[in-house]
């Protein structure tokens, strides 16, 4: 057996095995299918934000993702959603900005989106959606907040 | 930029692999393109980083659903920096670096959940099924993952992280895995020598 020396120089075998090392992971633990296209669409939608004044990204609280609520934290806001499905099996969702304020929300998921308005208590419905991944975008008076993906 | 200087940290020694120094040129010029026009010119970047962002986050012991949400954050923070990244090394470190600490993030506020992030290459290889497990019995694959399953954790996360990134990074990649600045060549070296000598050691294998 030869030893190999941790200093010599990275040779042609080593990227053999680099490589090789690369194709074990793809085989055994790829992204999901759909992953890339998921954050093509948030990445789209949040893009979409740019010329707002900020972009920002909320972060899932913890614990918030039990019997269909969630709730996003941000440094400006925070978006409580409740997820529930209708008796047609469409699904409905509730939510509640806070702090409270009227503001233009839109959800948008593969092939829909929805646009609709919080009150100025900043409680908002938005309704018949269809199952699957879904982002949601609040645009505040000085601030864009996109959430990570929600599956409904 | 082809033809001028080649931006960021050189590879300690010229490996020749053309393929790799392709790719990592072709990153240079999809971040150009990216920069020009964040709002649309972002998509092939994602296709060809997010597979290394993939498995960053699942390095750091974080179950798929998880990681799929550090990943896509990683990105949408991206979008806000992405003016101040000039080169395809400085693009790498600074999305390894987002991505581990968002899932070092996601694993504090999820600690109380059972994770499934923590599979050893055993729990992966019984785990998978059809095609995948077809290509996984070849025979040098089974002796890479015996061979891989005998380094140490962090070997094993070190190599599977620069395994998908382009070449120059390695050493970037290396210190984002939280290792002595002084010690990212022969940690690496170590790692790699290790897994090496497992295989060239084989008198059955083929990596002799």
């Amino acid at each position: 057996m030869t030893t190999v020396r941790p200093d010599e120089p990275i040779d042609q075998l080593d990227l053999r095995i680099l490589a090789a090392v690369r194709d074990l992971w793809s085989a055994a633990d790829p992204p999901p299918a759909d992953l890339v296209d998921r954050i093509r669409g948030a990445v789209a939608l949040a893009g979409a934000f740019l010329g707002s004044p900020t972009v920002a990204v909320c972060r899932q609280r913890t614990g918030s993702d039990d019997v269909g609520r969630i709730t996003f934290d941000s440094d400006a806001l925070t978006i409580s959603l409740s997820v529930g499905v209708n008796l047609d099996g469409t699904v409905r969702m509730d939510g509640r900005l806070s702090p409270p304020g009227s503001h233009d929300i839109e959800l948008r998921t593969d092939d829909q989106r929805l646009c609709t308005r919080s009150d100025v208590h900043g409680r908002f419905t938005i309704n018949g959606l269809r199952h699957g991944p879904a982002h949601l975008t609040v645009s505040a008076t000085d601030v864009s907040l996109t959430t990570p993906s929600i599956t409904l | 930029m082809v033809g001028g200087p080649r931006h960021g940290p050189k590879p300690p020694t010229d490996m020749g692999d053309g393929d790799t120094d392709n790719r990592y040129e072709h990153i240079a010029v999809l971040l150009e393109a990216a920069r020009a026009d964040p709002r649309g010119g972002m998509d092939p970047l994602i296709i060809e980083l997010t597979p290394l962002l993939w498995h960053v986050a699942r390095a750091q012991g974080l179950d798929a659903a998880h990681c799929a949400d550090v990943v896509q954050t990683t990105w949408l923070n991206l979008l806000r920096s992405l003016a101040d990244i000039h080169t395809p090394a400085a693009l790498t470190a600074w999305l390894v670096t987002a991505t581990k600490r968002e899932a070092w993030r996601a694993k504090d506020a999820h600690r109380n959940e059972t994770l499934a992030g923590d599979e050893t290459f055993a729990d992966l290889l019984d785990g998978s099924a059809g095609p995948v497990d077809q290509a996984l019995v070849a025979d040098q694959r089974r002796r890479l993952w015996k061979a891989v399953d005998q380094l140490s954790t962090r070997c094993q996360q070190l190599l599977r992280v620069v395994a998908f990134t382009p070449r120059p990074d390695y050493g970037l990649v290396a210190n984002r895995l939280g290792m002595p600045k002084g010690s990212i060549g022969p940690t690496r070296g170590r790692c790699l020598a290790k897994l090496r000598e497992l295989l060239t050691s084989d008198p059955d294998g083929e990596w002799g």
